[in-house]
Formats: C-alpha cells, sequence, structure tokens
C-alpha cells in the first residue's frame, strides 16, 4: 500500500511539476549556461515572494511591478544578507490593463525561486535591481517527492544556441536538485 | 485498489492524449491577475481563453532611431505575411515612421535601442498590453541594437525576427512545427520570413474564437 501510495504521490507530482513549468516564454534570447548567469549578475538569491505590487511608473508609460523577496539564501553578492532583497521588473496589472512582458519572468505572491539579479534601466526607471536575463533569470522552486528542484522559467522556452551550441536552459524541464542547484551556484561565484 | 489507479492513470492519460490539438501551435494566454505573468502556452480550444485583438486593423509605426533606418521594407514584408493569412480578417499595416518608444502610448511601435530592459543576450522582446484580461490593445516590440539587424539576407535577418515577434502580437505563442515562422529559437537565415501552415491555423485560431 506504501508503495502505491507513492506511485500515486509520484504520479501526481509529475502532473505538478508539469503544470509548474508550463509557463513558457517567447521573445528571443540567447541561451545562457549557469555560469553565464552568475557571472553576468550582481547578485543571487533564493527565497519566497512576500510582497508584489504593480504601478505605472512616473511618467506613467508604462506598468512596473516591485517584487519583495524574503531570501532564504544568499548565493552571490550583498543583497539579501538583511533578510529580503526589493527589486523590479516590466510588467503586471493596474485596474483592467495588463503589461505583459513575453518570455519575462513568472513571479507569484508566496512562491519561491532562485533569482539571478543586476541593476538595469527599465522605462523610467534608470538602474533599478531587476532580473534583467528574463525567464532565464529566474527558477521556480518546485517541490517533488524525492527533493526540491529549480527549474529555470526558460526550460519551455527555445533558446537561441549559445556559443557553445547548447539551446536547453540549464536543468532542462525537470530541473536541479536545489541543493545541487545551490552548490553550483556557490562554487560558480567563488571560482569569479 | 491497483485496478483503480491503474484505470485513473489510463484515464488520465487518455484525457491528456484526447486534449492535445492537431496543430502545434500554442497561443499566449494572460494569467496576470495576483502575479507578474509571461504568457501561458495554451491551446486554440482552452477554456481560459487567450490575448487577442478586438478591432481587425492594427496599425503599426517604425521608428528609424538606433538601426531602424532602412527597415520600413522588412516591416512591411513581415506585415504582409500576416495580412495575407485566408481566412482570418487581421490587417496588420505600416502607418509610416514615429518616434514613439517602448511606452504604453497606444502607437504599435518597433524600435531598436539600447536598453528598453533587452540588453546582454536579448535580441528582441515584445510587450503586450492588455484591456481586461486578454484583449490586445497595444504592443511593442524592441529589438537589442547592440546586435547587428540586417536586411540582405544576412544573419540577424530583421524580416525574420519581425515577422515572429509579429506573431507573438497576435497573441500567438510557439509551436513545434519545423520551419514554421512560430517556432521557438532562430537559427539563422530567412526561413521565418514565410509562414508556413501551423503559423496560418494559429491566427485563423484566433479569427474563430475571437472574430475581427
Amino acid at each position: 500500500m506504501v508503495i502505491r501510495r507513492r506511485k500515486l504521490h509520484l504520479a501526481l507530482a509529475l502532473v505538478a511539476l508539469a503544470a509548474a513549468i508550463a509557463p513558457a516564454g517567447a521573445t528571443t534570447l540567447v541561451r545562457m549556461g549557469l555560469d553565464d548567469l552568475v557571472s553576468m549578475n550582481e547578485s543571487v538569491v533564493v527565497g519566497r515572494v512576500v510582497d508584489i505590487h504593480s504601478r505605472w511608473n512616473e511618467g506613467g508609460t508604462f506598468i512596473l511591478t516591485d517584487v519583495k523577496v524574503a531570501v532564504d539564501d544568499v548565493l552571490k553578492g550583498g543583497r539579501g544578507r538583511n533578510g529580503d532583497v526589493t527589486f523590479t521588473v516590466m510588467g503586471g496589472t493596474v485596474g483592467d490593463k495588463t503589461v505583459l512582458i513575453v518570455g519575462g519572468v513568472e513571479l507569484e505572491y508566496g512562491s519561491s525561486y532562485a533569482l539571478f539579479l543586476s541593476r538595469e534601466d527599465l522605462p523610467g526607471a534608470p538602474g533599478v535591481v531587476t532580473v534583467r536575463d528574463h525567464g532565464q533569470g529566474a527558477f521556480t522552486i518546485v517541490e517533488t517527492p524525492t527533493a526540491m528542484r529549480a527549474v529555470s522559467q526558460a526550460s519551455q522556452h527555445p533558446l537561441l544556441a549559445d556559443w557553445k551550441g547548447i539551446s536547453e536552459a540549464p536543468g532542462g524541464a525537470e530541473g536541479i536538485e536545489l541543493n545541487q542547484f545551490i552548490r553550483q551556484v556557490r562554487d560558480l561565484a567563488r571560482a569569479r | 485498489m491497483k485496478r483503480m489507479l491503474t484505470i485513473g492513470i489510463v484515464v488520465l492519460a487518455v484525457a491528456v492524449v484526447a486534449s492535445s490539438p492537431l496543430w502545434a501551435f500554442r497561443m499566449l494566454q494572460n494569467t496576470a491577475v495576483g502575479r507578474v505573468s509571461a504568457g501561458y502556452l495554451v491551446t486554440c480550444n482552452d477554456p481560459g481563453g487567450f490575448t487577442h485583438w478586438a478591432n481587425a486593423n492594427i496599425s503599426w509605426r517604425l521608428n528609424t532611431s538606433g538601426q531602424g533606418a532602412g527597415k520600413d521594407g522588412a516591416l512591411q514584408n513581415a506585415l504582409a505575411s500576416w495580412r495575407n493569412v485566408t481566412s482570418a480578417n487581421h490587417n496588420p499595416t505600416y502607418a509610416g515612421t514615429t518616434t514613439a518608444g517602448w511606452a504604453t502610448d497606444g502607437i504599435n511601435t518597433m524600435l531598436f535601442a539600447k536598453g528598453n530592459g533587452c540588453s546582454g543576450t536579448c535580441l528582441a522582446l515584445t510587450a503586450l498590453v492588455l484591456q481586461s484580461g486578454q484583449v490586445i490593445v497595444e504592443t511593442d516590440v524592441t529589438y537589442n541594437s547592440r546586435y547587428a539587424w540586417n536586411t540582405n539576407g544576412s544573419n540577424i535577418d530583421t524580416e525574420s525576427i519581425m515577422a515572429h515577434e509579429l506573431g507573438h502580437t497576435l497573441g500567438i505563442h510557439h509551436t513545434t512545427v519545423t520551419g514554421a515562422t512560430m517556432v521557438g529559437g532562430y537559427s539563422g537565415g530567412t526561413g521565418p520570413r514565410t509562414l508556413e501552415a501551423d503559423d496560418n491555423a494559429a491566427l485563423q485560431c484566433s479569427q474563430s474564437r475571437y472574430p475581427v
């Protein structure tokens, strides 16, 4: 009976995993490996979204969303060492108007992510901290029966091949076991 | 118990297979309520619907700053490709140049720039402005000026990428059909300039579900 339950749990987990990675991007992005993501971003954190708020930018020309994350792990850089980090992404909903960035990041209150953050100029918001690499810079933390996994939001997004000829997002659709992901990112950050 | 479990899994598998459409194209669904959405991949008959235009006439303007100069031909050709889809009334047309930028200003704009949230390994970025959930009221596409955008058929072929991004602005997500304009991952060349049957079917799906 225990084995059957495990099978059932495994089947349900696979369905849940498939649903969790369903969001996919569009747009046109060149594939970045974990090494590229680590080297080209200022900080990397793992944490849970505890506040998310969309607003018009100062000029009223673009909807931006401010996101606050309670940080569980700082993998690179100084951001988040005081327990949380706040950043801004393009898109969101204000009233009945939505700006949707095709291939952007998918962020939801209460969900956990690994995030690659850097400063970037966004419309009406120069030099803000953001997920510069869009879906490639956000890994959704997914719980499976055996382990937590970090699944790239670009995993189902057909990326342009990088200089090595690889087009699959790091970890592919199954993602990378979270502890392994954390080790890899820390090692890559230390190697820099 | 074991038999019930087996039957359940078989029923689930049959349901998944049965729900798969004949075509490979997918549409863009907005799930932005309470979250930041990048657009879900959904089939034409998804109960939640998908992003779409409510009007047939969609005029586009080209910002000629950056590498925008001389790209009007590529844009007009890409627009014609989608305009010529049979059994779909969508009429995307070229309305001339503009100084408008990456902004929610009521102008559908193609522009070439460094910035606009599209830097580094981002070649092009598409934004949809949606009203009341999933009605597209404006779209803009920004192309990363750090790359060389060509119109002579060499990489990166402007018309190819424009045709692809225009598909997104019409509410179409990616397909898995090799050679189709809306397949993800540009591998060079001018192939994406020409729409394939799967691309046509995607726009016809939009027309069928949300007539314009």
